[in-house]
């Protein structure tokens, strides 16, 4: 019977291929009982053992099971539980630490290894019998992966005993495939760090200890270069130099065996632009991301949306990259498993630390996975002052000077090492953009509030007052920080170091537009001026979750609990940010223009047009000594430039001589339509001198009645004409007008008189009725 | 009392918010401590929260707990010497630290929290000892493990202390790397000793490595003039101009650049005269 699986794939020999390798396929040819029961035992041994005759039971190519339609081999249908083995030999499986074995299964199932249980999945605890149900439905083709560690296998022969349980008697399906193979040989990684000018660290690590290989080139058919170390690690750090800024070179990675990773189409890492060049910059920035869930990849999803294939320059992570402690178990699928690890194999990754990071890690011994992870320059190999720690650092990228703090525990003070340090730094500096990033931020009403001093242990107040002042001075652009589950986009502010309340937009917003939104389609860009400090500072901790808050800090021009991620681009003297939602909308953006002429100004002289800063940042503006009028007066300094007998417009107004106030009502008579009126100041419906009255409201003054009146043709019509005595006309009514007549005691139609078709006159012998 | 309630649920929102979410972790710690009280390393845990959140007093009682449960560690008596550092229960925390110390005479760490303890009392001589120990033992050495050093032996204030301190800073640009940091504090350990062609020699090689170089060329002028030097002092002040002038607009413009320019020609004025 015996059908022996010989895969001549000996371990050594697999690793020299260097990549995941199978030594039990799937599709392999198993033994199957699919009789409705289990299989009996035979000379008392039972059917998950080693040494079980199953010579009697059926063999068949897998996938084996029936109801869904993919099955190589269909078995019985209806049966609750059917039961596979098969043989396969594994020649020194002690070479690698452990193995991977990837069951497919539908519905559950309990899986023998040399007639010892290595793992059961959807199944309830206990011995299982035939009629054991599956704990529940597991979908069609369900996949799991036991690791299973190399003592488990036999260096030679190994059995393979399953059994795949229904999760009810109705099922209509049932499903079984199973494969052994070795487990990818890095488990975290490749990544690159500490990205120059002219030089890369690239990071892995492999679940065995092996040596490190960087073979690198400038185009993928030709990776020729190799950088190694041959000490046997697991987790590998290679640095390489010497290579040329701006460039592209692809990589792979590879141990003494053969290739391990790579190469692929984008597993390259392109070496950062010459400090001071101009080219455009993207960088993606990560704001208290490390949930590892769902929320956290959407955020991811929607900025590779963003990007699509365009390459990102530079990851910043603000903190909090893995919760809720840090520990390298968290990093693991908070960074590096199905999570950013497309993008870290070619783009530079560079950090802060947050508080919950530092709950593992120690900046005063830089230990913990934090430190581990990450490498980050100290000796100023990335431009900057050398710090000599990485808690602290600075770099630079094309023309962005970058400095990086850390507000969790290293001391805040003014006057310590990292006080000390960042001031060296940025007074070291020439970049035409700096941007500073730390965890716990200057300003946020969000999940945590930048007013509490015993908030963060008064992180968030020390930052705001020791730090910004000198950074602000000395010319920083944009300040990033997370720790607040929100987004918080502040003005264009320099100078505020208190709490909320003693923000005043009118003082601490830079002109002209700092109060605004800084958006192109709205109060227009921020113009960052050469001669006014100023910064943009972002509170952007939701890459992984969001906290309901306030929300409310006046400093913000934007604020909300939304998830997202920031994406800044710079291209020479332009800076755009945005917040792109984990729904891919672009809920909030500004860009920030560096002016280096034109810059307006107001000098507070009314006699100076077009008022810039000079080169010493005075505002001043080109003097204008005209005199249009020429009454001695300049035109700046004169209320009536063009009235050559007024400097001001007075009572009367320009071009017009001030007068007296004849009736002496206190409106002069130049403005006083009843001049002799002292009761009125323009004539009413009644005239000066008489008072307005009108008691039936018709628009006519009372005291207006006439006497006698004489309407003629080109009188008006669709009018009422009143009269205390005699109304005599010619008049002639078009067609649909009239005309209304009221007289005391007579109304006479002279010759002449004509009411044409449509048209109407009404006669009323009544005298004045208004 | 309804007006104290809403105080209190005040304060209660404020002091969760001031924290994160340490609240529900020493929650959760609490429930798992429930169903394993004789578990050390959860009180261990619960311990090293409430000292993250602050509370001190009740860190103290779990670190109790697990001496009491797992016999005393180093990782205790550490445990045990930061809470009550951070209640300024100096001697207790010292006690603590020289536990910790004789299970491990090597703890870099415990002899690194000693010195800060002991500079907190005021005993600089002491607390030198301790961070020159911790400087011996340490594994990875940071810009910190030697200006704390050289701070303390600087707050001693002797000759020889200076002169030591000086030292370690040299011992750290040879050890680490040639920070500015050092050379700075180096400067003025020397004019302290008033040392100034020493303090001019270090002042020279900040400028050297300077990315930018006003302020070291002042510095140094203002060297130069303590050493009644003037010419090299001028000759200085004229370098700082023409490192600003030569600077990027946005930097030439800027407020210190622009105090600075006032700090040179208030000295070149002084020197003039």
């Amino acid at each position: 019977m015996k059908k022996l699986v010989l895969l001549f794939c000996l371990v050594l020999f697999c690793l020299t291929e260097g990549k995941t390798q199978t030594y039990l396929p799937f599709g392999s040819t198993w033994s199957y009982y699919d009789q409705g029961n289990k299989p009996s035992r035979i000379m008392g041994k039972n059917w998950e053992r080693t040494d079980y005759n199953d010579s009697s039971w059926d063999q068949a190519p897998a996938q084996l099971g029936y109801g869904d339609g993919d099955e190589a081999t269909v078995i019985s249908s209806g049966v609750l539980t059917a039961y596979f083995r098969i043989d396969f030999n594994l020649t020194n499986p002690g070479n690698l630490p452990s193995y991977d074995v990837n069951l497919l299964y539908d519905d559950g199932a309990v899986i023998y290894l040399n007639g010892s249980e290595i793992g059961r999945v959807n199944m309830p605890g206990g011995n299982p019998n035939y009629s054991t149900l599956a704990s529940s439905n597991s979908g069609d083709n369900a996949q799991v992966t036991f690791n299973v560690p190399s003592s488990s296998f036999n260096n030679g022969t190994n059995v393979f005993a399953v059994e795949v349980h229904q999760n009810s008697s109705t099922s209509t399906d049932l499903s079984f495939d199973l494969e052994v193979a070795s487990p990818p040989p890095i488990t975290r990684g490749p990544y690159l760090q500490n990205l120059t000018s002219s030089s890369v660290v690239v990071k892995w690590r492999t679940n065995f200890p092996t040596e490190s290989i960087v073979r690198y080139g400038l185009s993928q058919g030709s990776i020729l270069n190799a950088v190694s170390d041959l000490n046997l690690k697991t987790e590998h750090e290679i640095e390489i130099t010497g290579l040329a800024s701006d460039s592209i070179y692809f990589y792979q990675i590879e141990n003494d065996a053969g290739i391990i990773a790579g190469p692929e189409p984008d597993m390259y890492f392109k070496i950062a632009p010459p400090i001071g060049s101009t080219p455009v910059i993207k960088a993606w920035i990560l704001g208290d991301p490390g949930t590892a869930n769902s929320n956290q990849r959407a955020v991811r999803d929607a900025y590779y949306n963003y990007i699509g294939a365009d390459h990102t320059d530079l990851m910043l992570f603000l903190g909090d990259n893995a919760y809720n402690s840090g520990t390298d178990e968290e990093y693991q699928y908070a960074m590096f498993e199905n999570m950013y690890e497309d993008k870290m194999k070619n783009t530079a990754s560079w950090s802060c630390l947050g508080n919950h990071d530092g709950y593992t890690a120690d900046s005063p011994t830089q230990s913990g996975p934090y430190y581990d992870i990450f490498t980050f320059p100290t000796t100023g190999e990335a431009g900057g002052v050398a710090s000599g720690t990485e808690a602290y650092y600075s770099f630079d990228y094309g023309n962005i000077h970058f400095i990086v703090l850390e507000s969790y525990e290293t001391d805040r003070n003014v006057g310590g090492p990292m006080y000390n340090w960042a001031l060296s730094d940025i007074q070291s500096t020439t970049q035409e953009w700096i941007v500073a990033i730390w965890h716990h931020p200057a300003y946020t009403k969000g999940s945590h509030d930048s007013d509490n001093v015993n908030d963060s242990a008064g992180s968030m107040q020390d930052m705001r007052e020791n730090f910004l002042p000198i950074l602000e001075e000395n010319g920083v652009d944009l300040v990033m920080s997370g720790h607040s589950h929100s987004y918080e986009r502040s003005y264009f502010v320099n100078g505020h170091y208190g709490n909320s309340t003693t923000f005043d937009p009118a003082v601490h917003t830079i002109p002209i537009n700092g109060d605004g939104d800084g958006q192109v389609t709205g109060d227009g860009v921020y113009q960052k001026n050469i001669c006014v400090p100023g910064s943009v500072y972002i509170t952007t901790g939701s890459a992984g979750k969001i906290s309901q808050a306030n929300l409310d800090h006046p400093v913000m021009y934007y604020s909300a609990a939304s998830l997202g991620s920031v994406v800044m681009e710079v291209d020479g003297p332009e800076m755009n940010v945005k917040f792109v939602r984990d729904n891919g909308n672009i809920d909030d953006f500004f860009t920030i223009e560096k002016t280096s002429t034109g810059n307006v100004c107001d000098d507070g002289d009314p006699c100076t047009l077009n008022d810039t800063f000079d080169a010493s940042c005075n505002c001043v503006g080109v003097a204008q000594p005209m005199d249009t009028d020429l009454d001695g007066v300049d035109d700046c300094l004169d209320g009536c430039p063009t009235d050559p007998l007024k400097i001001a417009p007075g009572s009367c107004g320009c071009g017009f001589a001030e007068s007296g106030d004849t009736d002496n009502d206190g409106t002069p008579d130049c403005t006083d339509g009843c001049p002799n009126d002292p009761l009125k100041t323009s004539p009413g419906i009644c005239g000066c001198l008489k008072a307005d009255v009108d008691a039936d409201m018709d628009g006519i003054c009372d005291s207006l009645c006439l006497t006698d009146l004489y309407v003629n043709p080109f009188s008006d019509q669709n009018k009422i004409y009143e009269v205390s005595n005699k109304i005599t006309s010619d008049a002639i009514l078009d067609n649909s007008l009239y005309m209304e007549f009221s007289a005391g005691f007579e109304i006479h139609m002279n010759a002449g008189f004509e009411i044409k078709s449509g048209a109407s006159l009404h006669a009323y012998i009544l005298g004045c009725t208004n | 009392m309804k007006t104290y309630l809403i105080i209190l649920f005040s304060l209660v929102v404020v002091s969760s918010f001031a924290h994160g979410d340490l609240d529900v972790r020493i929650q959760t710690t609490t429930d798992a401590i429930l169903l394993e009280p004789d578990n050390d390393s959860l009180y261990l845990s619960r311990g090293t929260l409430y000292y993250q959140h602050e509370d001190f007093m009740k860190s103290i009682r779990d670190f109790e707990k697990v001496e009491s449960l797992a016999g005393p560690s180093s990782v205790v008596y550490m445990s045990y010497a930061k809470s009550w550092y951070k209640l300024s229960k100096y001697e207790f925390s010292l006690d603590n630290i020289d536990l910790a110390l004789t299970l491990n005479p090597k703890n870099a760490v415990a002899y690194r929290l000693k010195g800060e303890v002991l500079l907190s009392m005021g005993e600089f001589d002491r607390a030198s000892e301790n961070y020159a120990l911790s400087l011996e033992y340490t594994e990875k050495l940071i810009t910190e493990s030697f200006i704390e050093l050289a701070i303390a032996l600087d707050s001693v204030n002797t000759k020889e202390s200076i002169l030591k301190s000086i030292n370690v800073l040299n011992d750290g640009r040879k050890r680490l790397a040639d920070l500015s940091l050092f050379k700075t504090m180096i400067v003025d350990q020397y004019i302290k000793l008033n040392k100034l062609n020493d303090a001019i020699q270090m002042q020279s090689l900040l400028i050297e490595g300077a990315n930018r170089k006003e302020r070291h060329y002042f510095k140094r002028a203002k060297l130069y003039v303590k050493a009644n030097d003037l010419s090299q002092a001028k000759a200085d002040i004229q370098k700082a101009y023409e490192s600003i002038n030569s600077l990027p607009p946005r930097y030439i413009r800027s407020k210190p650049i622009d105090t600075l320019r006032e700090e040179l020609n208030a000295l070149n004025l002084k020197i003039s005269k």
